[in-house]
């Protein structure tokens, strides 16, 4: 029997993220066998398979809940997008058209991809919010593992 | 002919384990149950999805044990097939039975 507790980042993870009625049991089997002697690899991959598993499951019993959710993100993201496109020098299709043209520089695009990429993350975790939000049934950390 | 809805491969293991494992069947037996039989490395998470869907069934119910401190504190969740299951693992033997015998592919003991 091993007496250090389970690995501190993915208990956390598995806190955070896994959901279900029978969560905290699923919790304690894994402690259980990680003191019983499983590894720390061992761990990891029953946590995020857990948390894969919890979220295909909830994705898959709140179908139109999920579709409300990624259409309320694209609503948060494309003004972004545009946002950014123009501060970053175009005010059509930004990418294409920096791309071909190379009227921005290679610093200003990563620095526009670094924006994209900070807000894609965001309007996703917003978007699963305010769609939970319509449904109070659904788990709180479900707009987390959306995003 | 009626129409019912068949166990799925895994929902099936899993009944089989908790019939084996009888009154202590919680989610670390049943999967090292699976785990010995199969070969296989069994995901703990799709083990307790695959209850919950059978509980919702009614093929299977489920008691709350004392949290204990190797768990972290945590309770264990026994489950217990229930009658309706027994019936529906001994339909689902009858099946794989009646579709395995006179398959030429399948006789004697080679893979």
């Amino acid at each position: 029997m091993r007496g250090t507790p389970p690995p501190r980042l993915a208990a956390w993870l598995f806190e955070r993220l896994a959901s279900g009625p029978n969560r905290e049991s699923l919790g304690g089997d894994l402690a259980e066998q990680y003191r019983g002697g499983r590894s720390s690899a061992w761990y990891w991959r029953q946590v995020l398979l857990a948390v894969w598993a919890s979220t295909t499951r909830d994705i898959g019993g709140h179908k139109l809940t999920a579709v409300r959710a990624v259409v309320i993100s694209w609503m948060f993201l494309i003004p972004w997008l545009f946002f950014t496109g123009w501060v970053y020098g175009s005010t059509k299709f930004w990418v294409m058209e920096t791309l071909i043209r190379g009227s921005i520089g290679f610093h200003d695009f990563w620095r526009f991809l670094a924006a994209v990429f900070f807000m894609m993350p965001l309007s996703l975790f917003l978007g699963g919010v305010m769609a939970a939000r319509q449904r109070p049934s659904i788990d709180a950390s479900g707009p987390l593992r959306t995003a | 002919m009626a129409k019912r809805e068949f166990l799925g491969g895994f929902e099936l293991l899993v009944l089989l384990a908790l019939i084996r494992i009888g009154d202590e069947a919680y989610g670390v037996p049943i999967s090292e149950a699976i785990e010995e039989s199969s070969g296989k490395e069994v995901a703990m998470g799709s083990v307790y999805i695959t209850l919950e869907r059978l509980e919702q069934k009614g093929l299977v119910s489920s008691r709350l044990g004392e949290p204990t401190a190797e768990r972290g504190g945590r309770a264990k969740t026994y489950f217990h097939i229930t009658a309706k299951g027994l019936r529906e693992v001994r339909q689902a033997r009858r099946t794989l039975m009646n579709l395995w015998q006179g398959v030429p592919q399948l006789q004697g003991g080679a893979l």
